[in-house]
């Protein structure tokens, strides 16, 4: 193979070789076949466009639909099962021509890769395998310089358009297998070629090389594959670094600016490559038609709520902002009402309502300064402006429609990973309407984050069967679980009904299967079963008190079956849906709610009519936007009043007059949240995902990233009790989910958590690693600022109490925590470098499914579980003694039943 | 049994036993209840604990406790892969590396026809073998641990009923039955339950001043926090743990306190385990699962594909040293008759091999071991063909065998459990083995 054709102005030497002597001689780059640098079938990208990179950036793009010479079809959206993920092997004899998405960006290294979005704003999947190219104008200072590349799958350099060098496309093994899945167990930090750069991550190769520049402008691009035929679209990390002449490695970026490559860096690459796709309009969601689309329905069910009179009429005379407090009032027919909250109080239950976090303390006292009338309303939206309302919400979706993924052979009734359409949808703040058609459609990527995944029900006679079970417990409060299998005896809901629903979601008649129905059933028994198996149920909308004729305009193609569904239930004639939103709602928000329980109305009726009714009618006139809807209640008395204690009591319909909130408990994904932002620190989780390489087969094996908020988290497919199958860091943030009441399987839908207290919820606080990682005053931790800058006992207490309960201390609060404290305090600063502070042993083995049978993996999960136990290491900066007092205060504001609930 | 003889019993089932989606059969159904009711009423157990060993991965029945004469060659020719010994159970081989469980037959009773269909994958089936049924989609079933909690808790106050030595999974929690009913579980005996124990580097007395610390400050917001129901019920719960991790639940875990020689007897981890499954009980827990498939032994533990088989005998060398000295132990005690063995997996395995000489997974026929417990042990339940691969006589449902646990704990296993308004019952109809009771 004949080298390429070299720009003149470059001298370069193929990194392997060259090196070999410097570095470990483990260099992917020396054993890699030099073909891979040339496609041997001249096949390349389309050529960049130089005038679409903006000056000192990056410009990302795209390339699908790879054809091969193989007779492999041109259209392969329609020739591949995209469930099965077929596709074709990586090669760079075959490179896609077809650029579907592009952006801008800084780095030449993806941290996270943006989603595809289809027309209608879902996620949805690539065609597999794809190439990813990053190009940019680079002008390198004259002399010499080294490029290191890493990705997971092929990749390669080019300087206008020369390869200058290549990583593997396919992985070498470092090793000799022992067995099936035992392969051997590699250390990362071994395995790397440059030791003080971020760690490699597992299944990712290498290739380095230098280059002499002349100074002046050229271009660079760098190009790798993501998946392949039957495997996961895993874009891995793939990083392109730079050394210069200051001796130090950087991820490559126009300017050559920018910290070391270290393993904090390549964290905060990933926060802001995040965020920069986070706040973009260039992902489509939503795209110019479908918004036309529902501003035409919402102007349409505004027209018809106005020209509709309410059932229940209400005062003319009361603003919107009065009306809750009127209503509710009037019921209570002058008995007195509780205070209104402090501030302090105000903003903490405000913050967790509306973000799942707690305020900052900083937060905190500029509200407590703040002397505007208007200020709580102000902060509310504030609030509700934040990216916070996403992660506060996509865990009661979870729960409330079955979102149940598993990282590992889905067969317990599993759904596929809709958590990222529900995380789109509630960031976006899709009209609820939007957001029921949508889940109702199923469409987009089934595996990978698409409402699509709401579809799945792996080992489920009829999936369709529980899928209109949980919509119509979502969004219609109607309870049709009984009717899964029998004609109900408590419920209204015939199985022949919810079946003639599956139908709707299936497009076509369903047929009764015997597992369905119940057997042995005595003759008189009060249930019964009237399907025969076998017989066929057309799909058909079976409720006759529903508008099945929908609107003009509501529906985009009148024979889907399923779209008809979406529409007769989001009808704006037809009251329920808003009126089950509205209570949800009103139920998360204030702990009780008009009609209970929230998603089973059956037969209860609503404790204030009129109230729900208005609210329900006013949510359709904000055009079902259900952050204005939580901003009403929210500004109401009702909301910001002292906690009326008697409203957890279990009372009938008429009893029901409170006029203030319940005592809520935070939500399991709330306290842990809550934990990791009070400290400051972060979860630290292994990936969610057996699978790190990426070689195995697509179906078996689901990566849910790295989770950085509570609701990633998943139940971890241990069933096979393999210790080299534990993920301790994840397991530890998964215990302190689970004793607070969250589900590690979600096979069935469920609003009312129980929420019952036991021991073992302040135990994982006493005692669990994570509360232990939390209360450690190590050099990375808020706390451990706190008490360095604090001036006196006195203010380091305040920050403390700020930071954990978004308070003031009381008086006695203060006294007892300050003769805790303020022996030693003038003297708990020690002298210690940079240097000096103790570093966190990192965890370097890669264990996964690959090798989990070897035994070294069994060994190195020991060590994980080790490092955990360790925990933060203390900071040197503080004395022991003074250090450990503080842990303690830290300890006993985790342990007091106040940061557990809301105020 | 006669038609009426039917319908009379049916109409002594409450329907609502019948509520749940059924996975056998309306002939199995039939036969479930002429077997009920052309059985004498069968006495209830009474055993007041249970220990369950799971392998996970899955036993192979023919190399362990369903052993044949049929010699395998780890190719081709199917058959047990050691050789047999006799046991002092009529008419039950082992293989030679039970050697001490064989003389201890008097205690053990294997059920060697167990059956299920559910073999691709681990997950279904061990979550089938924890909660005795197949998945449903519209609600989770509860572990036999959780099933257990619910229905007898401990005589003892502030003990936690289910211990789970192992990793947690959705398919050993308490399903539909909430966290009341879940598991305190630990993965390593030497760290204790987690959130329970103390952690190393804090010491009794630290422990103590920050126990007063949290006493002051919630005495500081006492009258807020009193008059506050569910506050007050957050209060109370933070009691118990402190009087759970200073009382004698956590003095369980001190294993350095048994003898030298108890500790050694008991060996290895698997070991410990065992040996803290006996103080568990000795302080009323009531069922503990204790996980045994450490699988560095031998790569893939009882998951014997390929090259595991062949190191498999450590692992089968490994379970009778322990099981045995759990034995003998729990007699010492006088616990035995208390206190109901299972040894149970996901399935079996074929007696045939792989390719690479392992064996892949089987659940046609394959064996539970019941030990102890005041039930009839010293006896063999069902019976299978030649390579123990069909049942020949006794076939015994996954049901079947969930009624006999509860049954031998003195749990009606006709009970039902209510998942909020709809009843559940505690197996999907299955009926004790009556030969272990009469």
């Amino acid at each position: 193979m004949t080298p390429p054709a070299l720009p003149p102005f470059l001298r370069f030497i193929l990194g392997g070789l060259f090196f070999g002597a410097l570095f470990a001689p483990l260099s992917n780059a020396a054993d890699a076949p030099k073909a891979e640098l040339l496609p041997e079938k001249n096949s390349s990208l389309p050529p960049v466009e130089m005038q679409s990179i903006p000056a000192g950036k990056v410009l990302a793009e795209v390339f699908e639909h790879a054809q091969t010479t193989g007779g492999a079809p041109a259209d392969w959206e329609a020739k591949n099962d995209k469930n099965r993920f077929q596709g074709f092997t990586a090669s760079w004899d075959y490179l896609p021509t077809n650029r579907t998405q592009a952006w801008v960006q800084s780095d030449f290294a993806i941290a996270h890769l943006p989603p595809k979005y289809n027309a209608r704003g879902l996620r949805d999947d690539r065609s597999v395998p794809f190439v990813v190219r990053l190009s940019a104008k680079m002008t390198l200072p004259r002399g010499s310089h080294e490029v290191l590349l890493r990705a997971i799958k092929g990749s390669r350099l080019l300087v206008d358009g020369g390869a200058l060098l290549a990583s593997n496309i396919k992985f070498q093994v470092l090793g000799k297998a022992v067995a099936a899945d035992a392969e051997p167990v590699p250390d990362q930090l071994e395995v790397q070629l440059v030791k003080s750069m971020a760690l490699l991550k597992p299944g990712h190769s290498e290739a380095i090389s230098r280059l002499e520049s002349d100074n002046s402008e050229h271009l660079m691009s760098f190009e790798f594959f993501v998946g392949g035929k039957d495997l996961r679209p895993e874009p891995g990390s793939p990083v392109v670094s730079i050394r210069s002449a200051d001796g130090i490695w950087r991820v490559l970026r126009p300017g050559l600016s920018g910290a070391a490559f270290t393993n904090e860096a390549w964290t905060e690459l990933v926060s802001a490559q995040r965020d920069l796709h986070e706040s973009a309009d260039h992902l489509q969601l939503s795209p110019p038609t479908e918004t036309a689309f529902w501003n035409n329905r919402h102007t349409s069910a505004r027209k018809l709520v106005l020209s509709t009179p309410p059932k229940h009429a209400v005062p003319s005379d009361i603003p919107s902002d009065s009306m809750i407090d009127a209503l509710l009032l009037k019921k209570r027919a002058g008995a007195s009402v509780a205070p209104l909250v402090s501030d302090a109080a105000f903003l903490r239950r405000a913050s967790l309502d509306i973000t799942g976090l707690p305020p900052a303390p900083s937060d905190v006292e500029a509200f407590l300064a703040d002397k505007t009338r208007s200020k709580r309303a102000t902060a509310i939206e504030r609030l509700l402006q934040g990216n916070g309302w996403a992660h506060q919400w996509v865990p009661y979706w979870q729960d409330v429609l079955a979102e149940n993924p598993a990282i590992l052979k889905a067969t317990l009734n599993n759904t596929g990973p809709f958590r990222w359409f529900l995380y789109d949808a509630l960031r976006d703040n899709w009209s609820a309407d939007r957001f029921a058609t949508a889940l109702i459609r199923m469409e987009g990527s089934s595996r990978h984050g698409g409402a699509a995944g709401f579809a799945t029900a792996s080992q489920n006679d009829l999936p369709m069967a529980q899928k209109a079970q949980i919509l119509g417990s979502a969004f219609l409060s109607m309870e049709m679980k009984c009717a899964r299998c029998h004609d109900a005896p408590s419920h209204p809901v015939e199985q022949a009904e919810l079946f003639a629903l599956s139908a709707m979601l299936q497009r076509s008649p369903v047929e009764v299967p015997e597992s369905s129905l119940t057997k042995g059933l005595k003759p008189g028994s009060h249930v019964t079963v009237t399907l025969k198996a076998g017989q066929k149920i057309a799909p058909e909308f079976p409720f006759s008190n529903f508008q099945k004729q929908p609107l003009p305009g509501f529906v985009q193609d009148p024979g889907d079956s399923r779209e008809n569904l979406a529409a007769i239930i989001t009808d704006p004639r037809n009251p329920r849906f808003a009126e089950v939103l509205v209570n949800r709602i009103w139920k998360r928000l204030m702990g009780w709610t008009f009609i209970e329980p929230v998603d089973d109305w059956d037969s209860q009726h609503a404790s204030h009519p009129e109230l729900l009714e208005w609210l329900a009618r006013e949510l359709v006139g904000m055009d079902y936007d259900l952050k204005k809807l939580v901003r009403l209640i929210m500004v109401s008395d009702a909301y910001q009043r002292e906690t009326d204690v008697t409203a957890t009591r279990h009372v009938t319909p008429e009893e029901r007059s409170f006029a203030a909130p319940a005592r809520r408990r935070l939500s399991a994904e709330q306290l842990l949240d809550s934990l990791f932002f009070i400290a400051g620190k972060r979860f630290e989780s292994e990936p969610l995902n057996f699978d790190l390489d990426g070689r195995r087969s697509a179906k078996d094996f689901l990566n849910l990233g790295e989770p950085y908020r509570a609701w990633h988290l998943v139940g971890l497919s241990n069933e096979r009790d393999r210790p080299s199958l534990a993920k301790p860091f994840a397991q530890a943030l998964t215990d302190v989910l689970r004793v607070n009441g969250w589900r590690e399987s979600r096979a069935e839908p469920k609003t009312a958590r129980e929420d019952g207290a036991n021991p073992l919820q302040p135990a994982i606080f006493a005692n669990g690693d994570v509360a232990r990682r939390i209360t450690q005053l190590s050099d990375d931790s808020a706390f451990t600022r706190l008490a360095l800058e604090a001036n006196s006992p006195e203010q380091f207490l305040e920050g403390l109490f700020l930071r954990i309960l978004n308070r003031k201390p009381s008086h006695a609060e203060r006294e007892a925590v300050v003769a805790y404290i303020k022996e030693e305090f003038p003297a708990r600063v020690l002298p210690c470098s940079q240097e000096q502070m103790p570093r966190k042993a990192r965890f370097t083995k890669a264990v996964m499914w690959s090798n989990h049978l070897h035994p070294d993996s069994t060994k190195a999960i020991y060590e994980a579980e080790a490092l955990l136990k360790a925990g933060d290491p203390p900071t040197k900066r503080l004395t022991t003694a003074w250090r450990q007092s503080a842990e303690d205060v830290v300890w006993a504001l985790l342990l007091t039943p106040e940061f557990a609930f809301l105020p | 049994m006669n038609r009426r003889a039917f319908v009379r019993h049916a109409a002594s089932v409450s329907s609502t036993a019948l509520l749940m989606p059924l996975s056998e059969n309306l002939l199995r159904a039939e036969a479930v209840q002429a077997a009920r009711t052309n059985q004498p009423q069968i006495p209830k157990g009474k055993a007041e604990h249970c220990v369950m060993i799971w392998l996970g991965g899955g036993m192979s029945q023919i190399d362990t406790f369903d052993a044949k004469k049929i010699k395998g060659d780890g190719k081709k020719v199917a058959g047990c892969y050691y050789d047999t010994i006799q046991t002092s159970i009529p008419g039950a081989l082992f293989s030679e590396h039970l050697p001490n469980l064989a003389r201890r037959g008097e205690f053990l009773a294997p059920v060697r026809t167990v059956h299920h269909e559910v073999i691709d994958e681990h997950a279904a089936a061990t979550n089938r073998m924890h909660t005795g049924r197949p998945t449903s989609g519209s609600l989770v079933y509860p572990s036999i641990g959780s099933l257990v909690a619910a229905t007898r808790s401990s005589d003892v106050a502030g003990i936690p009923p289910y211990v789970l030595m192992g990793y947690p999974s959705a398919t050993r929690g308490p399903g539909f039955l909430g966290p009341k009913a879940g598991f305190v579980y630990l993965t390593d005996t030497t760290k204790g339950p987690e959130g329970l124990s103390l952690p190393p580097d804090i010491s009794i007395d630290r422990a103590g001043r920050r126990e007063s610390l949290l006493a002051t400050l919630r005495r500081a917001a006492a009258p807020h926090a009193l008059k506050d129901p569910v506050l007050a019920a957050y209060g109370e719960a933070i009691d118990q743990c402190f009087s759970l991790q200073n009382g004698d639940f956590l003095k369980a875990f001190e294993l350095a306190s048994e003898k030298d020689s108890t500790r050694a007897a008991f060996g290895d981890e698997f070991g410990q385990r065992c040996l803290l499954a006996r103080r568990l009980i000795q302080r009323g827990v009531r069922f503990v699962e204790v996980g045994f498939n450490l699988n560095f032994v031998n790569g893939a533990g009882w998951d014997s594909h390929n090259a595991a088989q062949q190191q498999l005998h450590v692992l089968i060398q490994g379970l009778d040293h322990v099981l045995s000295t759990l034995i003998d132990d729990l007699r010492s005690h006088g616990l035995l008759d208390k206190t109901l063995l299972v040894v149970s997996g996901e399935f079996g395995r074929p007696a045939s091999f792989d390719a690479g000489g392992g064996r892949g997974h089987y659940g046609k026929c394959f064996t539970v071991l019941l030990g102890g417990g005041g039930i009839k042990t010293g006896q063999s339940i069902g019976e299978s063909d030649h390579l123990a691969m069909n049942s020949v006589a006794d076939p015994v449902s996954v049901p079947d065998l969930f009624a006999t646990i509860l049954n031998a704990m003195g749990i009606d296993p006709f009970k039902k459990l209510m998942d909020g308004e709809r009843p559940v019952p505690l197996t999907d109809n299955g009926v004790p083995l009556a030969k272990l009771f009469v």
